[in-house]
């Protein structure tokens, strides 16, 4: 008889919780895209780097890991986009991803055609990016961290002029 | 043992592995047949076929060709589920002067080491 009871509530258990994730439900999610570039030197370009009008940097600067469209190419592989800029410069932007998601949703049917849910997402964090431009020879004159949401609106306007206020050295992010 | 097959039979018809691919993988010794300086863009449609993409930069322009793979993994634990997405590329991306002649070129091949992972089960 006991068996019996045990056996029933296992099954009642069972259906509750079966029941249960119609109306609950946590989810973890990791999507993945692409790798950050396998560069010692990457942080200094995260950091950003700004060149002068002739082109050479502050001597006393970190060394930067090329110089060089050719370099740059052969370190980091091909870049997500390529961008036109005024002058004949180009913008070759790198990004990549890695993100957890957790979310809890919770859904109750209150009434036949009525039902409240409630909603919640956390992102650590979004498509990360680096941003290179290289002048009409190819020479490197700016670097930057960047969200890639932010940098695909600035080149998709008005092509911007490389050495602008925007390329100089603005987020510093480890 | 019953609630060992219990569980299995709770848990197997909830999981899913998904393997989504675009376009095809790009070959890495096609890539060694392209000099820069030497390839005209005539060499590389020969080789590569059509690309994806084609910026303007001025005189100058920039090709794309890409192969992307992602590899999918699903676990419904009855309220709770786990979903890993990985996403990588073979990209190329070729540079060429006014004269069509091939300047530079970048490449990535990655396609092939995307991952099937949970998060929380590596």
């Amino acid at each position: 008889m006991k068996g019996l009871f045990r056996k029933t509530g296992l099954v009642l258990l069972c259906a509750w919780l079966l029941q249960l994730s119609s109306c609950l439900a946590v989810a973890i999610e990791r999507d993945r895209f692409e790798r950050r570039p396998d560069l010692p030197e990457i942080d200094i370009l995260l950091a950003g780097n700004a060149t002068g009008d002739d082109g050479q940097r502050d001597a006393t600067g970190p060394a930067l890991p090329f110089m060089d469209l050719h370099q740059a190419l052969a370190r980091l592989g091909a870049p997500l986009h390529v961008a036109p800029l005024q002058r004949e410069a180009i913008a070759l932007v790198y990004g990549w991803r890695a993100d957890t998601h957790l979310r809890a949703s919770l859904s109750l049917p209150l009434a036949e055609t009525v039902s409240a849910s409630m909603d919640f997402s956390r992102r650590r964090a979004k498509l990360d990016g680096l941003v290179l431009v290289f002048d009409s020879s190819g020479q490197l004159r700016g670097s930057r961290a960047c969200r890639l949401l932010d940098i695909r609106a600035r080149l998709s306007g008005e092509r911007p002029v490389y050495d602008d206020a925007w390329w100089a050295p603005r987020i510093s992010r480890p | 043992m019953r609630t060992l097959a219990l569980l299995i039979l709770l848990v197997l018809p909830a999981c899913f592995m998904a393997h989504g691919t675009v376009n095809e993988p790009l070959d890495r010794e096609v890539f060694a047949s392209l000099t820069p300086g030497t390839s005209t863009a005539g060499d590389v449609v020969a080789a590569l076929g059509a690309p994806a993409e084609v910026v303007q930069l001025g005189r100058r322009s920039a090709w794309r060709y890409e192969h992307s793979s992602t590899k999918e993994t699903g676990l419904f634990l009855l309220v709770v589920f786990l979903h890993g997405t990985d996403t990588r590329s073979d990209r190329t991306w070729l540079f060429f002067d006014e004269n069509e002649i091939m300047t530079h070129l970048g490449v990535t091949l990655g396609a092939g080491r995307s991952e099937y992972s949970l998060p929380g089960l590596e």
